[in-house]
């Protein structure tokens, strides 16, 4: 369904002594049908690059992604506005992901109007069936979005995504900026629109344990590289690499959760412009051995899933 | 022992849309030497309430009530008197340390000022303590790092130096709004476990303002709920971990992921329009007739445990 | 930030802007009916009625040629209003278009625009519109020509600068991702979310405008006579300004009045525009 080679992002600043900042550091998976492939990691870690550099909101240095068959890297903008509506995204602050100054319906109706969806007289029907199927009812039809609490600017977003029949949908931390009772019910509704109309996902989050809920595969990511995969539940129930065990740790809380609180890890994520040599989580590895410092672990298979750590 | 005793505190803004009843009637008691996690969505008051203790509320707020701290009542108080208390007496740890920081001052500088400005200390005697201050809370070579401004810390470190700060005085009660917000995990842990050591030594009391039900899990000793503007549920962390009596309690908890994230219906009413009766009852399961048209109160449940449910009448 | 809207009654609630809506509402009234309010036709000489002291008559009096200084006040205020809403559309929609451009495409094309622009500023703008009068000859043509040349070049700025936060926004990352071409995104989201500082612009930059009008026309370089106009009016008057003051005064009192109404209206429009006026009082 989609699949995901090498791609590599830098970033440059400064315009005489020019930093590098490499964001996104060579990252292969693949996602199947129906599929959602979760992005772990820490702010700063790439994730956010890795979903804007698949949908070409950000152009890779180099690497591919394959689309149903198309490498849609190398893909002309004409061409490349063709594929647009199969591949959506959802944004972590939802209300400034409508534009302002049109009220609800109008964004709504904006895909099923660009891309001649449905015939004119028909719209507002669908448009009030769409807002009706996320959960909102007639009244919030001439609202603007700042009339609407952050919930419900992400019900019309999915509205306005689920318009357009996407196959593919990123979902870059949708529910971070929502409270715990009002994100259950934004991803509940995720989950049930996943089942209706069939979309692959890619949800990144720094949350654990949404991850863990969402996600029926997963990827752990420390500056720019992926440092563990595999599916959900192994990499729960035995996490292999240091940086996953010491995440699975922090995440979790005493008294909510039977196991016991680990204590934390140490330091604190090395600057992404001057990157650590070698491992680049061995400034803070509890089991950090003499060779991490000099070479950089590759992805290997280990169990069912694949780690980067010279451990295996 | 009670250390701080808020009783019936209302705390409104007028605005052009109506009267915000941010924080209506709380009641609540901080002990000595304990934490109190203040638990409740964006929007329910948690935050005001803050403010109100420490009187920082702008002008167009009313705020009625009574607030006693050691022998004072503090919405009473003179200003001068305010002034002794805040920071001394009682102190703040914000929730974005970026902007809560003065970015022209060394970080240094800026923990060395309340021993200054409470203590009457000199500079070189407040900026050694400072530097131990700043140790205490972890801060690789202390020394060095307390000459460096606070845009060359990074988000945890930050926070650290806030909290050296907001110690400095040793505080008998210490407010902090949503200490860990914007953090990631693996910093969060490091800093919830620096502020259970800190807290603890210094038998402080704190006031925990959070919605993340895990931070108050591991810091709390109670816990007190807000849910729009008023106080709907106190207890020990532990009953309610395992056995919430509210129903909007038991929702809040069972929506956490790992918990089965099981929604709430509906939305939490805005503070303006507030619902009759039991602010609840349009997304309680449990609503009753009475719950439509009368407000419960808060009933004992045993053990200390209050609830502001009918079910519990 | 929320966004908000401007709104009419918000507008009417400040006094300042309520008093300059009202003044620029009866000018603009006058300007546009001025052909029908005027009792005199403002060009017609009477020689024998020439420099008549206000009067039941001629209520502003007449002038050096006997002419009803009254019409010629309103037939000026429709000069003015023309010249300057002509001026203000060309300038504001050649900034905005060059200005998003400048912003949205960023890189190279950014980079030229700004530089000229910032070229363009380091004129003192009286002394460029002077300049190109002076090669051009005077006239209400080149009068337009002359303003709109250096005009346009705040409108870029201002542009350019809500564009740049705008691009930022997720919703221009979602229409982009929607496959929404680069020119809708331009009219249909960038241009209405930027419009509001723009709106303020406008206002102030009227107030502006009118003043440069009026002192082109002062120098004799704008509007020629006899064509009634603010500024020739006031450079007629000076002569005569010891024994017949209201042949100043009044066309002066006129530019003042104008200039400052606008200026009213666009603080008001600021104050609404700023997110921190959402609580109020």
């Amino acid at each position: 369904m989609l699949e995901v080679r090498d791609i590599k992002k830098t970033f440059s600043k400064g315009l005489v002594h020019k930093k590098y900042l490499r964001a996104v550091d060579g990252i292969s998976f693949t996602i199947g049908e129906k599929e959602t492939f979760g992005l772990v990691g820490e702010s700063g870690c790439g994730k956010t690059t890795v979903g804007r550099l698949i949908l070409r909101l950000m152009e890779p240095d180099s690497g591919d992604v394959v689309f149903n068959g198309t490498n849609i890297t190398g893909l002309k903008k004409q061409d490349l506005r063709k594929i647009r509506p199969k591949m959506q995204i959802l944004f972590q602050d939802a209300d400034s992901s409508l534009h302002p100054r049109m009220r609800i319906w109008e964004s709504v109706a904006e895909p099923l109007k660009l891309y001649d969806l449905v015939p004119e007289s028909d719209i507002r029907k669908k448009v009030l069936e769409l807002l009706e199927m996320v959960g909102l009812q007639k009244e919030h039809l001439n609202r603007y979005p700042h009339e609407l609490s952050g919930g419900q600017n992400q019900r019309v977003v999915l509205a306005r995504v689920l318009a357009l029949r996407p196959q593919f949908i990123v979902a870059d931390e949708p529910t971070s900026a929502l409270d715990v009772s009002v994100q259950a019910q934004i991803l509940s509704l995720m989950n049930e629109m996943q089942q209706k109309y069939g979309f692959s996902c890619l949800f990144i989050s720094h949350d654990l344990g949404v991850i863990r809920k969402m996600t029926s595969i997963m990827g752990v990511m420390y500056l720019g590289k992926l440092v563990e995969t595999g599916r959900t539940e192994d990499v729960f129930e035995n996490p292999k690499h240091p940086y996953t065990q010491a995440l699975i740790a922090s995440g979790r809380v005493a008294g909510l959760d039977n196991e016991q609180k680990a204590s934390p890890i140490e330091g604190e994520m090395p600057d992404p412009m001057n990157p650590p040599s070698g491992c680049k989580f061995h400034t803070r590895c509890p089991q950090k051995m003499d060779l991490c410092e000099k070479i950089a672990p590759e992805l290997n298979n280990v169990g069912t899933g694949k780690v980067a750590c010279h451990l295996f | 022992m009670t250390l701080l005793s808020i009783r019936n505190l209302k705390s409104y803004f007028v605005t052009r849309d109506g009267v915000v009843k941010a924080v209506n009637q709380v009641s609540l008691d901080i002990f000595e030497n304990e934490t109190l996690g203040l638990v409740g969505e964006s929007g329910c008051g948690k935050t005001v309430l803050a403010l109100s203790i420490l009187r920082l509320l702008s002008e167009n707020t009313v705020v009625e009530g009574k607030i006693s701290f050691k022998g004072n009542d503090l919405l009473r108080l003179n200003e001068e008197g305010m002034r002794d208390i805040r920071g001394k007496e009682i102190a703040q740890i914000f929730q974005n340390p970026l902007s809560s920081l003065n970015p022209v001052l060394t970080i240094g500088l800026q923990v060395s000022e309340p021993f200054m400005l409470h203590r009457g200390m000199k500079l070189s005697d407040a900026w050694q303590s400072a530097i131990s201050m700043l140790r205490a809370a972890k801060i690789p070579s202390p020394a060095e790092r307390g000459k460096e401004y606070p845009h060359q810390f990074s988000g945890g470190m930050r926070q650290r130096a806030m909290i050296s700060m907001g110690l400095a005085c040793n505080p008998a009660l210490i407010l902090a709004d949503e200490p860990t917000k914007g953090l990631d995990v693996t910093i969060q842990s490091q800093i919830i476990e620096l502020m259970r050591e800190l807290v603890k030594d210094r038998k402080a009391s704190m006031l925990l303002i959070t919605h993340d039900l895990a931070v108050a899990a591991e810091l709390c000793d109670r816990i007190a709920v807000m849910y729009s503007g008023e106080i709907v549920e106190v207890s020990e962390i532990k009953d309610f971990l395992s056995n919430p009596g509210h129903p909007y309690c038991r929702g809040l908890l069972r929506s956490l992921p790992l918990n089965g994230m099981e929604p709430i219906p509906g939305n939490s009413p805005s503070l303006i329009d507030v619902p009759e009766g039991c602010r609840f009852h349009p997304r309680c399961k449990y609503a009753m007739e009475r719950c439509r048209n009368e407000h419960p109160e808060m009933y004992e449940v045993g053990n200390g445990r209050k609830t502001r449910c009918f079910l519990y009448a | 930030m929320r966004f908000r809207d401007i709104r009419l009654d918000d507008l009417l609630r400040n006094k300042a802007s309520f008093l300059g809506l009202v003044i620029i509402g009866i000018l603009a009234f006058t300007a546009i009916a001025a052909d029908f309010i005027a009792p005199y036709d403002p060009n017609k000489i009477e020689l024998d009625e020439k420099l008549k002291p206000p009067s039941s008559e001629h209520i502003f009096g007449t002038d050096q040629l006997g002419r009803d200084q009254l019409s010629r006040v309103i037939h000026g205020t429709q000069t003015t209003f023309k010249l300057s809403l002509i001026i203000v559309t060309i300038t504001a929609s050649f900034g905005v278009f060059i200005g998003i451009t400048a912003g949205y495409f960023g890189g190279f094309i950014d980079e030229i625009l700004m530089r000229l622009i910032d070229v363009l500023l380091a004129f003192p703008s009286i002394i460029l519109a002077l300049v190109i009068i002076g090669s051009l000859g005077p006239g209400i043509l080149n009068t337009v020509i002359a303003i709109s040349l250096v005009g346009w070049l705040y409108y870029a700025r201002v542009a350019r600068a809500s564009t740049l936060s705008i691009k930022e926004k997720e919703y221009i990352e979602g229409a982009r991702a929607m496959g929404c071409s680069e020119m809708y995104i331009c009219t249909h989201y960038i241009l209405p979310n930027c419009l509001p500082p723009i709106i303020v612009l406008v206002t102030l930059n009227m107030g502006g405008v009118i003043l440069t009008i009026a002192s082109l026309g002062f120098l004799g370089l704008g509007a020629q006579p006899p064509t009634p106009e603010w500024g020739t009016m006031l450079n007629e008057g000076r002569e005569f300004l010891r024994d017949c003051p209201w042949l100043s005064v009044v066309p002066g009192a006129l530019i003042m009045i104008s200039v400052l109404a606008f200026n009213f209206i666009g603080d008001g429009l600021r104050d609404i525009l700023d997110p921190r006026q959402q609580v109020i009082k």
